[in-house]
């Protein structure tokens, strides 16, 4: 029965103009959003496997020279979009997309998104899920007070009360009619269009899908929790003006002040320092220039290694040098870098469990995470490319250890041994890899869903002609 | 068995009694007006039939059902039309029947819909617009037609000719007649004494929440009555 209640409900909502009106719009905005972001997105990766393949040739293509000055003439990687990133960018606009590999450094990432935006983003033109956790609630709160306050206005709530229904089912039509018409206008098209967008573009694969399910799931039960506030509310306030204030508020509250005040304080209580102070940091544990003393050091240590007296007797002395220096500096970037990346992830982990506050905190930590944008994914990416790069580094100074080379002796090799590099991939890291950043945001989810529910039965109980 | 039994009711708001132990029974196929002017208790003793406020004391059974205990499984019996029948503007007379009588917990399928409109006496061409451009009039038919859906034992009208015109109050009598030849009790809460008595059996005058006369329809003509309800009224 509460079906086709709420098939006629969303025949009453279909037809009000004003709320029919304001829910499509915002679902074309969304629409909109996806496809210019999912445009920009292939043309960037099209872009990015073009260079990558181009780096490749230069790479292989270098000419005969010392191995450790291929590993400082290199290669650059590049990070591909994550999947969900058209409905979710996270924060792929603020971080790199390209990282150059070169010995002795951890290069920061290059070419934020951010810095080619397009016209539309230029103008504030927000992601899809910005969108939907941002704007969302307002929509859903005004469908919901159409839904509620016409009929008590109307006198049809006394109707609907006077005949044998318990109202429990009233309200849970009503609730389930805006879910229904939020999802169906807001969330449906959007991930069908980018289910779509992803299979005729051959990147949807097992994960993808269930990122997309998951993600799916995350945004509706976002709306559940809107719909069930919305109808709650509208009931329970004396009057239509009071709800509508009241739901406006909220709005202001949850998904706007509350996001910004939450960003603040996990910034005072967590904060980062300054990458230039993690680059000073770096610069004086690893430095270019070592100290006599720590030449002396170093000298000693390739002895003992080498279980000889004299450096004479190492069979490549400079390499053996540069490879010590090299293991070293992999040490300091695990752990200045690593330390600096941790205080990134717990900023995360400390901003999604403020999700038990506001339900958009909630959404918006759990979309980035299920649609792989967020700084878990990014910093995946970050320790992939220092993985491959130390690994290029170790293998040219491995081939130059290996052969003799003293005073103004070269070691040289060609293009046998480059191409022996493996090119970079990066898979994408499976969906629940990185999930325990955004645990709280999804618990804060279920916490609110079942308050959500709660204040339907509660309002339902309260219910009075 | 009655299909209204009220049994000493009584309410009182902040000290106010809307309604002092007030009895009533009505039978299957009665039509009983409630008369008595603005204030006198009539539309909170319907809220108390409709299980929409409980009376501090005295019962109230429908159809065999306790309508203080059980308002649901009494509302199942009963149909209500207000002073006005609202109807959700955007839905057809059609769209709203099926609404209303889901609501009530019956699924009726368009022809079915169409022939209870047709009882409750709304044209054919209006069965398929929209509510909002309904006449009162039009719409009464609309919430008489939901209350034949309900198949309810017992029909509460408050203040239904409120507002007709003369051919529509008429189109209305007719209809209550009709209910009563299927059995259905009806009862009417109305200050409009001259209509409801050509088609009540009884009448009561409510005053400060009491039941102050009692008259079988039939025995009384309307200067009479007109009388008698002002004498009641000034005592």
């Amino acid at each position: 029965m509460i079906w086709r209640l709420t098939h006629l409900e969303l025949a009453i909502l279909r037809r009000d103009r004003r709320a029919w009106g304001a829910l499509l719009a915002l679902a074309s905005l969304i629409l909109l959003s996806f496809l210019a972001i999912a445009t920009q997105n292939v043309r960037s990766d099209a872009d990015k496997q073009a260079v990558a393949a181009a780096e490749r040739a230069r790479w292989v293509g270098q000419g005969e020279k010392d191995p450790h000055s291929a590993a400082h003439y290199s290669i650059f990687a590049f990070k591909p979009s994550p999947a969900l990133a058209a409905l979710d960018p996270g924060s792929e606009s603020f971080v790199g997309q390209t990282v150059w590999l070169e010995a002795h450094h951890q290069n920061d990432m290059l070419y934020r998104p951010q810095q080619n935006a397009s016209l539309l983003q230029r103008i504030g033109f927000a992601a899809p899920a910005a969108l939907i956790t941002g704007f969302a609630p307002l929509i859903i709160f005004l469908i919901a007070f159409t839904l509620v306050a016409q009929d008590r206005e109307r006198g049809t709530m006394r109707v609907a009360l006077g005949a044998a229904i318990h109202p429990r089912m009233i309200v849970g039509a009503k609730a389930l009619t805006v879910w229904c018409a939020s999802t169906g206008l807001l969330l449906l098209p959007v991930t069908a269009g980018s289910l779509l967008w992803l299979g005729l573009g051959g990147r949807l694969d097992g994960d993808t899908a269930l990122r997309m399910i998951c993600w799916a799931l995350v945004m509706a039960s976002y709306f559940a929790f809107l719909a069930a506030v919305g109808i709650a509310v509208s009931l329970r306030m004396a009057n239509a003006r009071l709800a509508l204030t009241a739901l406006f508020g909220l709005w202001i509250f949850f998904a706007l002040a509350l996001p910004r005040v939450a960003s603040g304080m996990v910034d005072a209580a967590r904060p980062l320092p300054s990458s230039q102070s993690v680059r000073q940091e770096i610069a004086e544990a690893a430095p270019a220039f070592w100290s006599d003393e720590q030449n002396a050091r170093n000298r000693a240590k390739l002895l003992a290694r080498y279980g000889v007296t004299r450096v004479e007797d190492i069979p490549n002395p400079r390499m053996a040098e540069l490879d010590l220096v090299e293991r070293h500096s992999h040490e300091v970037f695990d752990r200045i870098l690593g330390g600096f990346y941790g205080r990134v992830a717990a900023q995360d982990r400390l901003f999604a469990a403020f999700g038990f506050l506001s339900p958009t905190i909630a959404a918006q930590a759990a979309s980035a995470s299920v649609a792989g944008s967020d700084f878990s994914h990014h910093r995946d990416f970050i320790d992939s490319a220092e993985r491959y790069r130390r690994d290029l580094v170790n293998r040219m100074n491995a081939d130059g250890m290996g052969h003799r080379a003293h005073g103004t002796e070269r070691h040289t090799n060609d293009d046998k041994l480059w191409s022996q590099v493996p090119e970079f991939a990066y898979p994408t890291p499976p969906l629940g890899r990185f999930a325990g950043t955004a645990l709280p945001a999804f618990m804060a989810l279920l916490a609110w869903l079942a308050i959500g529910g709660l204040l339907l039965i509660t309002a339902a109980r309260r219910l009075r002609p | 068995m009655s299909a209204l039994a009220i049994q000493s009711i009584s309410i009182a708001f902040g000290g106010y009694r809307a309604v002092d132990g007030l009895s009533l029974t009505l039978q299957p196929g009665e039509v009983y007006a409630l008369l008595g002017p603005n204030g006198a208790g009539k539309t909170t003793t319907l809220n108390m039939i409709l299980g929409f406020v409980k009376p501090d004391s005295g019962s109230i059974v429908i159809d065999g059902v306790d309508a203080v205990t059980a308002p649901l499984a009494a509302r199942a019996r009963t149909a209500y039309l207000p002073e006005t029948v609202m109807l959700h503007p955007s839905l057809s007379a059609i769209e709203n029947l099926t609404y209303f009588a889901l609501l009530a917990g019956r699924r009726i399928d368009a022809p079915m819909a169409r022939q209870l409109l047709a009882d409750a006496g709304l044209q054919e061409e209006a069965h398929d617009r929209r509510a909002g451009s309904f006449s009162k009039g039009m719409r009464q038919k609309v919430g008489v037609a939901i209350a034949l859906a309900k198949d309810a034992r017992l029909l509460l009208l408050d203040e239904p000719t409120s507002g007709l015109d003369a051919g529509a109050a008429n189109d209305l009598s007719e209809v209550i007649r009709a209910a009563s030849g299927r059995g259905i009790a009806v009862l009417m809460a109305t200050h409009d004494l001259f209509r409801v008595k050509d088609v009540a059996h009884r009448l009561g005058i409510l005053h400060a929440g009491r039941l102050v006369d009692e008259r079988d329809a039939a025995t009384i003509g309307p200067v009479e009555l007109e009388q008698l309800y002002l004498q009641r009224l000034a005592a």
